[in-house]
């Protein structure tokens, strides 16, 4: 083990190697003299690029400039909130009339940086200091329900690609002074905006300081995507285990923050990921606070049972056909002898090729059109479910088996942990076909273990199981009605536990009067 | 966030005392205590429990004077740099053997009743490593693990006590029909299934709670694993005749729950020894941890997960030696007096040399 990781360790130094950073060594440029100099510095620096668009305007002859990205900027506005005021006004200050959100400067790269989000720059010859002018062009796609988090009671909103709007839509159903943004930017050649929101009096300073801590020292060209984000900060990459929420609902977002959580929001991804989140929080959904409590306990119950049969159910199977026969009862012995009789595999052959078989008919159905792919769950499931059988190479009990194994994995409400589940099978599978029950109990054994190691942004990830809680079970596989809801669950550590006191006050007080 | 590492709260404590004490014992103990105490074999569990509460009392005198080191920084301190680093050594040796032990014991059963045609090196490799996993990301999730799993004690005495409605309750009387020192005879025997408080010396000083609420603690656990034990052999008595039934069934409580079947589960002794290999785990996993203790502080390393593989590989190599069944008496013998050695003399005359010496460390409540 030790030798493992020593040659990890080596292959891994190669890796790493200080790059010295050039993007801070000089961040500032003055304003050039003249006009020719700073059209020449612009164009260098974008590289003669097809889309910096450099006009010139003749004020009352003083020469000027516009300078903006044909690709990022809107020219309409550029027409209205520029060109025609300056063409109308006699001799006033020019800045007086460019009156939305002007920004001035002296700094170029400055002007290199606004050049980018969409800005456009007036720069006048002689000047020490030019204007930037927000004219961006915005195409964005309408808010709608989130496909892979559809709920059925409840609010219909989910982010879209646009930060700001993502912003927007939790500051609206979040309307409190105590609702804090934070930008952050990542990435050390191409630069990508996040935003990080919490409750001032609720989040855990620590924890902030922690993720903020994590996300400076990430140094990487450019982060992809809140995946690639989540992958660069989460506490232990050697897991299958997702330790990072990553939602596209607000009603989610918010009610975590009121938790006392982070949520992390990335320009241009539809998804906001909350920190710290434990093993449970997985398998919520808004749903659940929707309906009737007892509803909602008994589907995050059978949530539970869910991923238990998605782990296990397999590899049991395989473990009583191949180990255990005598463990069937009576009655149930002949109608599984007669279907594995004439099989030609052993069970695990053939729970594994049932298994990949389901894997591939989903991969497939995702990247399909939606059309074809309901085609290919059909050729799929039914047809090849029932050739397979007839064709005397899977036993029928098997595909019960793997049928339910299916349905149970894909009833768990969070993708990532689905996958989780899913994956986690296969090593169930081989253990129970070389080991039996023991083979089943030690896989078992050693995912407990792993998920008490689990530890995300320093709070324990299989909490309140472990460590043990018993008033946070409240809200975990099960969900007490919301007037129990008296405090905050403790796993992400919020600065006030109090939540509520008495949320159905009426009813005292009713009592009272009486 | 990170000072808060490695330590644990007095309920986990509880929690590891009981995992540690309930071990592979379980399935047997009913047997060799009724072999030596016959009817009686209850009373000299009970009287097991007393005796290692009586030996709980000593540890906790000894973690009072010495609230911050575990029984492995105690040692040199008292008795001296040399000496101390010898028993170190023997102590983690000791813990090797018992260790083994339990490994050879297990495999012994699993080779009976589970898995008759797979090597036996290999179920002892396979719970190895798992062992090593639970055991070396610290004490913190060790506990976690340990608490996480205790619900599964509850679901074993739920099989048992539906299997005793059977029971005939005859078969215990009469009470005390045996003498004195035949029922301690068998409190003998009963005492060596009660092994692994002493936990408590080596994970005391990362026990965030006061020294009275740490006695609590350690005392509850005793008490539980006194009564859970009690009840067990208490079972097997009232189930099996015992004078001769029982001594023909080396796994009393297993055969007890073989007898039934549930309209889905045929064979619920399975089921029984499938959750029964997880309170195994965990007292291997104890033992792993605290010889590794004893060998990283015996080599001044800062942590012992490194030391982990090297006791496993010890613990395997020993637990393979004896050959199967005849040669556990053997072992046993030769580990009778070492337990009482280590577990009972070493500390008691370590606490009257701290009294002696007036030795106490200094503590800062800061």
């Amino acid at each position: 083990m030790k030798f493992i990781n020593l040659a990890l360790k080596k292959v891994m130094k190669r890796d790493i190697q200080p790059v010295s950073s050039n993007q801070n060594s000089i961040s500032f440029k003055e304003v050039f003299h003249t006009i020719d100099e700073n059209i020449s510095f612009f164009k260098q620096t974008f590289s003669y690029s097809a889309d910096l668009m450099i006009k010139e305007l003749n004020e009352r002859n003083k020469r000027g400039i516009l300078v903006f990205l044909d690709t990022m900027v809107d020219k309409d506005k550029i027409q209205t909130d520029i060109v025609k005021p300056m063409m109308e006004v006699e001799d006033t200050q020019f800045e007086g009339v460019l009156h939305t959100n002007l920004l001035k400067s002296d700094n170029l790269f400055k002007a290199q940086e606004a050049l980018l989000n969409g800005s456009c720059i007036v720069l006048l010859d002689g000047a020490k200091e030019f204007s930037m002018v927000e004219v961006g062009l915005s195409k964005e796609r309408t808010i709608m329900e989130p496909s892979n988090e559809q709920v059925i009671q409840g609010s219909h909103e989910g982010f879209i690609e646009n930060l700001s709007t993502n912003l927007h839509l939790i500051r609206k159903s979040c309307r409190t002074v105590n609702l804090t943004m934070e930008y952050l930017t990542v990435g050390d050649q191409i630069q990508s905006k996040i935003a990080m929101v919490y409750m001032k009096q609720l989040a855990n300073n620590e924890m902030i300081n922690e993720f903020k801590r994590r996300v400076h020292h990430i140094s990487m060209d450019y982060i992809p995507s809140t995946g690639a984000l989540q992958e660069l900060i989460e506490d232990s990459t050697w897991s299958p285990f997702p330790q990072i929420l990553s939602t596209e609902r607000i009603d989610r977002v918010v009610s975590h923050l009121n938790e006392g959580r982070v949520a992390v929001l990335m320009e241009g991804y539809p998804a906001g990921l909350i920190i710290p989140v434990t093993f449970f929080a997985f398998f919520h959904s808004p749903d659940d606070y929707n309906s009737r409590w007892m509803i909602g306990t008994f589907i995050r119950s059978l949530r539970l049972v869910s991923i238990f049969i998605a782990v296990n159910l397999p590899a049991i199977y395989i473990a009583v056909i191949g180990f255990h026969f005598e463990v069937l009862p009576d009655d149930l012995v002949l109608p599984v002898v007669s279907s594995i009789k004439n099989i030609p595999f052993p069970p695990l052959i053939e729970a594994l090729v049932m298994e990949l078989t389901i894997e591939l008919i989903r991969e497939a159905g995702v990247r399909l059109p939606s059309r074809i792919g309901q085609t290919i769950g059909i050729v799929g499931g039914l047809v090849i479910g029932d050739a397979v059988v007839r064709a005397g190479l899977i036993s029928n009990t098997m595909i019960v088996v793997v049928a339910i194994t299916a349905i149970a994995a894909y009833s768990i409400p969070t993708t990532e942990m689905s996958n989780a589940v899913r994956f986690l099978r296969f090593p169930h599978m081989i253990l129970a076909s070389t080991f039996g029950f023991v083979g089943i109990t030690f896989g078992f054994m050693f995912t407990l273990a792993h998920l008490c190691r689990l530890e995300s942004f320093g709070t324990a990830y299989f909490a309140p199981w472990a460590p043990f809680r018993l008033k946070d079970m409240k809200d975990t596989f099960i969900r007490l009605p919301l007037w129990k809801f008296n405090s905050r669950p403790l796993d992400s550590k919020p600065n006030t536990l109090k939540k509520q006191s008495l949320a159905r006050g009426w009813d005292r007080n009713e009592t009272k009067q009486e | 966030m990170k000072q808060n590492k490695n330590r644990i709260t007095n309920k986990q404590l509880v929690f590891m005392i009981i995992q540690a004490q309930i071990g592979v014992g379980i399935l047997s103990l009913p047997h060799d205590v009724a072999l030596l105490a016959k009817q009686d074999g209850w009373i000299s569990t009970l009287l097991a429990g007393i005796i290692s509460q009586a030996i709980i009392f000593a540890f906790w005198g000894l973690s009072r004077r010495f609230p911050s080191s575990s029984l492995y920084e105690i040692l040199p301190k008292l008795l001296g740099k040399v000496v101390g680093k010898v028993l170190i050594l023997s102590y983690a040796l000791y813990f090797m053997v018992t260790g083994s032990l339990v490994l050879a014991r297990y495999s012994d059963i699993l080779d009976k009743w589970i898995l008759p045609r797979t090597p036996n090196w290999i179920t002892m490799v396979l719970i190895l490593i798992t062992c090593i996993y639970i055991v070396n990301a610290g004490l913190t999730s060790i506990a976690r693990f340990y608490v996480l799993v205790s619900p599964i004690l509850f679901v074993l005495l739920v099989l048992i006590v539906y299997a005793m409605k059977d029971a005939n309750f005859l078969y215990i009387f009469p009470v005390g029909g045996h003498s004195i020192l035949t029922i301690l005879k068998g409190s003998k025997e009963a005492a060596f299934s009660m092994l692994g408080f002493e936990l408590f010396l080596f994970i005391h000083p990362y026990v965030q709670a006061s020294g009275k609420e740490k006695l609590i603690a350690i005392t509850t656990a005793n008490i539980f694993v006194t009564f859970y034990y009690t009840f067990l052999v208490f079972a097997a008595l009232v189930y099996f005749e015992p004078n001769i039934d029982i001594g023909l069934t080396p796994e009393p409580l297993l055969y007890m729950i073989k007898a039934y079947s549930f309209q889905v589960l045929e064979r619920t002794d399975l089921f029984f020894l499938s959750l029964w290999l997880v309170v195994v785990a965990t007292s291997i996993a104890n033992w792993l941890f605290l010889s590794s203790m004893g060998l990283a502080s015996l080599f001044r390393k800062k942590h012992y997960a490194g030391c982990l593989p090297i006791v496993a590989g010890v613990n395997l190599i020993l637990a393979l030696l004896p050959d199967q069944g005849r040669d556990f008496e053997h072992f046993n013998h030769f580990l009778g007096p070492t337990h009482y050695i280590f577990i009972g003399i070493i500390p008691i005359l370590l606490l009257i040399l701290s009294w002696v010496f007036s030795k106490k460390e200094v503590v800062n409540n800061l």
